[in-house]
Order: C-alpha cells, then structure tokens, then sequence
C-alpha cells in the first residue's frame, strides 16, 4: 500500500508550487493568475492543486490527478509586495512551457531560481524615470518649466526617502508620510518663495508617484474575478496608502500657509 | 484642426509618453513592454486631450475614451508580443489620473474648515463637492475603459504568453 509520504516527486512539487505562488503574489500578481499559474503547472505533472489565497496566507492541496485521496496540504507565508513586472511575465510563459512540452520539473525549478535571481532595473536609472514621469504630469495638468523643476527634485527626493526608510525598516504607512511630505514640501517651495505661475499645479502633481497604482488595479480585479476578499483587503491597504500620502501633502499644506494657496 | 492644436497636442502626447514609462519602471518590467506602454500612454492621453480641446468634450466621457483606447490597443500589443496584459495598461492609464481635481477638493475642504465668513464658507463647500466628484467620476471613467476590454476578452488574455498555439482549450 502507498503511504503518502512515499512519493518524492509530490512532495517537491507541493514545495515548487507554494514558492512559486508566494513570489507570484509578492511580485504583484492578482489571485486568479497566480491561482491559473500554479494549478497550470501542477496539471502538466498529472497533479491537481485546489489552493486557498488570503492577504497573508497560501494553501495549497495537491493530489494526484487519477488518485484524488493522495493529498497532501501545506501553508506559507506571505512575502512584502516588491512589483516585478518581468518575473511575473516569464512565470507566465513558463507555466505554459512546462504545460505544452511536459519539461522535468528540475527543470522548472532551475528556471524558477534563475528567473528570481534576474537584476532589477537599476535604482538611480528608476529615479530619473519616475521623477522625470512626475514631472511630465506636471506638465499635463498644465504646470510651467519651474514647477515641473520643482516636482522633479521633490519626486526624486521622495523616492529616495522612501526606499531608505523601508531598508531601515520603517513602517511603510508611515514611510510613506515622510515621503508625500517631503516630495510635496520641495515641489511647493515655489508657492513659499514666490517662483513661477504655477505652484499649486507643482503641489498637486508632487504626490501622485506614490499612488499605489498596481495594487489598486489588482484588488479591482480580483473584486472582478471573484476573489472579493482578497479583492476588499487590498483596496482597503490600497486606500490606507492614499490616506497616508494626502496626510503627507496635508503637513505640507500647513507648514506653507493654506491662505496663500 | 489649427496649428497650434496640433502641436500641443503633440506636446501632450509626448509628456503622456513620459509619464507612462517613468511610472512603468516601478514595476520592473521587460524593457520591450515599457516602450509599448509609452506608446499607449501617448495615443490614450492624446486622444483625450483631442477629444476635450478640438471637439469640446466632457473630461469624464473623454477620460473613458481615452481608457479604453489605450486598454484595447494594449490588448492587441499584448496579443502582438506575448506580454500579459495588465503589465501594459496601468501606466498607459496613470497620466490621466485626476490629480489636480482630487487636490483642489482636499484643499478647499481644508479652507472650508478653517472658514468663519458664512457666503465664502459656502463657495468653499460648492468647491469640494465640484472637484471631489469630478476626480471620483473620471477615476470611475478610467477604470471603466480599462477593464472592459479585459473582461469582453477575458478567456483569450490568460493566454498571453503561451508559445504554442494551441486551440484545444481543455483549462485556461
């Protein structure tokens, strides 16, 4: 009689599949893909995955394709949300690689590991980019040379505080604070010291980089697909951000006198 | 349409561009997939800034049209280069996000508490509930237009970047 320990291959495979979902999930993929992703995986091996997503939890019950009652379930942890576009892109396709061309599964996990250990695009080149960006709106919403100045050295200041303060473990609500803050208080040293035409349009833009925009777009999707609770907490975290952030312009607005404005 | 239009629009186009990579860059996302969303960024906010300027539309209408270009041309890119689809279409969406709207109405909030004059406290109020609803209803606007092509082809977008071509369609 097969115990259900026995098999070595289900096991490792269960292992596989909790990494890879927390990854998925951590780098911003909304549930029902990363649900689609791992049981597309688990059935190109003959298994079968019904998996439980939470905000801070994954669970996962694998069982034979052909022999439902050898199961076996496992939960993990959660990771902290670091968006990788790219991981969950070549995750993707390499769902569906496994799926159509039956690779080994060391396979997959060789290509799983070296995926995670692909470079970031660098910091500083980041920085520009999102500054730059913010800079743009700026000009979008209708701002002058000067304000658009102004919001890039507050964006890239802020980004930059931001990161810091998450690497020295800040809380990221509070983090946040500092970063709407600071971002909004540089973009608006124009309105304080009298430069340009348009400096409520720098202090408006300054603070929109920080808009949790993948997240939000995620939970909406969720709601959609069905997983409304996962759907609800993270658009409820979504607007805790957004609360923080308007709290950071907030400080912003009394240091520089809400009767000039 | 004037000279001049087109060149701001042009103008705008380009900044849209901008915009739509620099925030797409958080995301850490293949560089082809950046270019494309730069590409979408500028027909979405272009085609918006046409709509309100040269034909006098609404923002809010001219804010889902603008969406839902770009979230279609999304989809067909994303069909064309095999990248799932939401990597594409948030930051093409974010330069139309209404920001000054949303800040004018905590602003004046802000004025309206801090207000002892009855008329100005009025004109204050009037204020708030103008901008407030005019952000909540373009950010309603945009999110409409995004997700509607995701949802009309919702079985074929979990395929994206399947290589083989298959049409057996046992699962998704």
């Amino acid at each position: 009689m097969e115990t259900r320990f026995s098999n070595k291959e289900h096991a490792q495979l269960l292992e596989l599949l909790l990494d890879i979902t927390v990854q998925l999930i951590s780098a911003g993929a909304h549930t029902a893909k990363a649900i689609r992703i791992a049981q597309r995986i688990a059935q190109a091996y003959e298994y079968e995955a019904d998996m439980i997503i939470l905000p801070k939890s994954i669970s996962i019950s694998l069982s034979r394709k052909e022999r439902r009652h050898v199961r076996l379930t496992a939960v993990r942890k959660t990771m902290p949300l670091v968006l990788n576009s790219t991981f969950n892109h070549q995750m993707s396709a390499l769902s569906w690689r496994a799926y159509d061309e039956h690779l080994p599964l060391e396979e997959v996990q060789q290509h799983f590991l070296h995926m995670l250990a692909l470079p970031r695009i660098n910091f500083m080149l980041v920085l520009c980019m999102v500054a730059c960006a913010n800079a743009s709106f700026c000009f979008l919403f209708g701002g002058d040379v000067i304000a658009m100045v102004l919001v890039f050295c507050g964006t890239a200041s802020g980004f930059w505080l931001r990161r810091q303060l998450m690497h020295n473990h800040v809380h990221h609500y509070f983090a946040l604070i500092l970063a709407a803050f600071v971002a909004s208080l540089i973009s608006g040293l124009g309105s304080l010291l009298g430069f340009g035409s348009t400096p409520s349009v720098a202090l408006a833009t300054s603070v929109l980089f920080l808009i949790p925009g993948v997240p939000l777009l995620n939970a909406l999707i969720d709601i959609l697909e069905g997983h409304v609770i996962n759907g609800i907490a993270s658009f409820v975290s979504c607007c805790t951000m957004i609360i923080c952030l308007a709290l950071g312009l907030l400080c912003t607005l009394f240091v520089l006198g809400v009767e000039n404005l | 349409m004037s000279l001049g239009l087109s060149f701001a629009l042009l103008h705008d186009a380009f900044f849209a561009a901008i915009a739509a990579a620099g925030f797409g860059s958080i995301a850490n996302p293949p560089l082809k997939a950046l270019a494309a969303a730069a590409i979408l960024g500028a027909v979405g906010h272009g085609l918006r800034f046409y709509l309100m300027h040269a034909l006098a539309m609404h923002s809010i209408p001219a804010s889902f049209l603008g969406a839902l270009s770009a979230a279609s041309l999304a989809y067909a890119v994303a069909l064309k280069l095999r990248f799932p689809i939401e990597v594409l279409t948030f930051p093409a969406i974010l330069p139309m996000v209404p920001g000054i709207p949303a800040y004018t109405s905590m602003l004046m909030l802000i004025k309206f508490l801090r207000c002892t004059d009855e008329v100005q406290a009025q004109e204050y109020l009037l204020a708030v509930w103008r901008n407030g609803f005019s952000a909540l209803f373009i950010l309603s606007a945009l999110v409409a237009g995004m997700v509607m092509p995701m949802l009309l082809l919702h079985r074929t977008s979990q395929r994206m970047t399947r290589v083989r071509a298959s049409v057996s369609g046992e699962h998704d």
